[in-house]
């Protein structure tokens, strides 16, 4: 009685070793699979394919889950709205009240508290950082509940196109493609009369915007 | 813990005030927590921060048997104080679409600039003549999205397919649709005479009498309105902007002089000290006279 025991608690020792080898692997895949989200899809699965090739024990549960990944790519970009939702102001590290020369600004900033960094300044300031998601999400929402989950699946396909067409990293793009699908092109709203970014005075530092993109920074 | 060379990096740029993100056009909150700040400090002294000016006005729109009239005052009021004569409160948005604006008059007036812009592009997207309800519907999606904080509301009036219509928009995007509608501080003023003498379907000379005398009642029972009436007739045929269709209040003309003859006050007595200046320097500066 107690052999058999022995052998059933064995046995689940093993089963519960591998599986929790397969959860690492699964967590490592997801990791570089966000990691790399600016990236081209094979880009991408040649990431994970990478991760995999080390234990070629667990090969074809590798290629199971980045099979997976391929599909649950494009279903996280249906989730991804939210995680890309600003839903407070982030805190900037070291001293977030800094002026120029790195000590706190309190002429322009006023008194630094907590309060301060992480709550916003004017009631709208929140709804109008997330406006676009927000719209983009109900639209998306109701059409997917008329039509299906493949028209905001195409849609959005062509959406993370359209995004990536850019010009270099601290130069203001267009944006034409996305404007013509988002429907924008032919309205005028407050972000085309007011703080336009082709009249903005200043300039992102080439070096650092263009490591920040690559993610060298 | 020793810190990671990306983070410090992040951490001098955050020093320095580079910034890592592509700039959007917009609204930009960067000044409201000074500016809160400022106002604390200063209502301490006694002191308030200078408010927007208001139209503290008058708008009253009314459909008759043609079309549409709309009429509105001339004053723009800036706390008690009279900052313009003689505005224009009616703008235009479409060519048989116009619209009266009260409230916050720099709200007002970018508000229906755009609206009218967004008019135009969307009429000649869909190669239509634009519909009344298409201004209202705009309007109120954008006045709801800043909730309220664009302080304009409007009277928005027309005639499309659907024949003449009278949509008016608050602030904070709620709207109606109704035969007759007054807006602004002189609102109740009249409101009460079209409730008293409006009847469907009148007669156009009817009509603008009676758009004028509510406009009138405005001027005269609210302080925040007065100087002219402006109306503007919107048939299907013709648009009819009077500009100074009235002015119930002219100034009042002086009654006597307050120049004195020479010689009224006596002269008691008289010193003269010249001024010693010198020539110190001369320079003659041609001047191309062809």
């Amino acid at each position: 009685m107690g052999h058999e025991n022995d052998q059933k608690s064995n046995r689940g020792a093993e089963k519960q070793r591998k599986w929790s080898k397969i959860i690492l692997l699964a967590r490592t895949v997801r990791k570089t699979l966000k990691r790399h989200r600016e990236q081209t899809l094979w880009v991408r699965i040649a990431a994970c394919l990478d991760y995999a090739a080390v234990d070629y024990f667990f090969i074809y549960f590798s290629v199971f889950i980045t099979s997976q990944a391929f599909c649950l790519n494009i279903l996280w970009n249906t989730r991804g709205l939210r995680s890309q939702l600003k839903d407070s102001v982030p805190v900037t590290g070291l001293c977030p009240q800094a002026g120029p020369y790195g000590v706190q600004d309190s002429l322009r900033r006023g008194f630094s508290s907590v309060k301060n960094e992480l709550l916003p300044s004017h009631p709208l300031e929140l709804s109008e950082k997330n406006f676009q998601l927000n719209q983009d999400k109900m639209n998306f929402n109701t059409l997917r509940n008329i039509q299906g989950l493949h028209a905001p699946l195409k849609l959005q396909m062509e959406y993370r196109a359209a995004r990536q067409i850019q010009r270099l990293p601290f130069l203001p793009s267009s944006n034409l493609a996305l404007d013509t699908l988002r429907g924008t092109d032919d309205t005028i709203g407050f972000e085309d009369i007011l703080n336009d970014p082709v009249l903005s005075e200043v300039m992102g530092d080439p070096h650092i915007m263009t490591e920040y993109k690559l993610g060298v920074l | 813990r020793q810190r990671t060379r990306p983070q410090l990096l992040r951490a001098e740029n955050t020093m320095l005030n580079t910034s890592t993100k592509t700039p959007t056009g917009g609204f930009s909150f960067e000044n409201t927590r000074r500016n809160a700040v400022l106002e604390a400090n200063l209502s301490e002294k006694g002191y308030s921060a200078p408010n927007a000016r208001k139209t503290g006005t008058t708008i009253a729109g009314l459909i008759f048997k043609d079309g549409v009239i709309l009429g509105a005052d001339t004053r723009a009021t800036d706390d008690m104080v009279v900052a313009d004569k003689n505005c224009m409160k009616i703008h235009y948005i479409a060519p048989k679409i116009y619209c009266c604006g009260a409230g916050v008059a720099a709200d007002a007036e970018v508000t229906t600039q755009m609206m009218s812009s967004n008019v135009e592009l969307h009429s000649l997207s869909t190669g239509r003549p634009p519909l009344v309800a298409m201004v209202t519907r705009q309007l109120k999606q954008m006045l709801f999205r800043y909730q309220g904080h664009i302080g304009s509301s409007l009277i928005v009036g027309g005639v499309d397919v659907n024949g003449p219509q009278l949509y008016s928009v608050y602030p904070h995007g709620s709207y109606d649709k109704l035969p007759f509608l007054t807006m602004g501080s002189g609102a109740a003023s009249a409101v009460s005479v079209f409730e008293d003498r409006y009847k469907p379907n009148m007669e156009l000379e009817e009509a603008k009498q009676l758009v004028r005398d509510a406009i009138t009642a405005g001027i005269f029972c609210d302080l925040g309105s007065g100087s002219n009436v402006d109306l503007c007739v919107i048939t299907e045929k013709t648009v009819d902007y009077l500009r100074g269709y009235d002015q119930p209040v002219q100034k009042g003309l002086r009654e006597g002089t307050y120049r004195y003859k020479p010689g009224t006050t006596a002269v008691l007595t008289k010193t003269v000290t010249p001024l010693p200046l010198d020539v110190v320097d001369e320079s003659v500066q041609v001047m191309d006279t062809e």
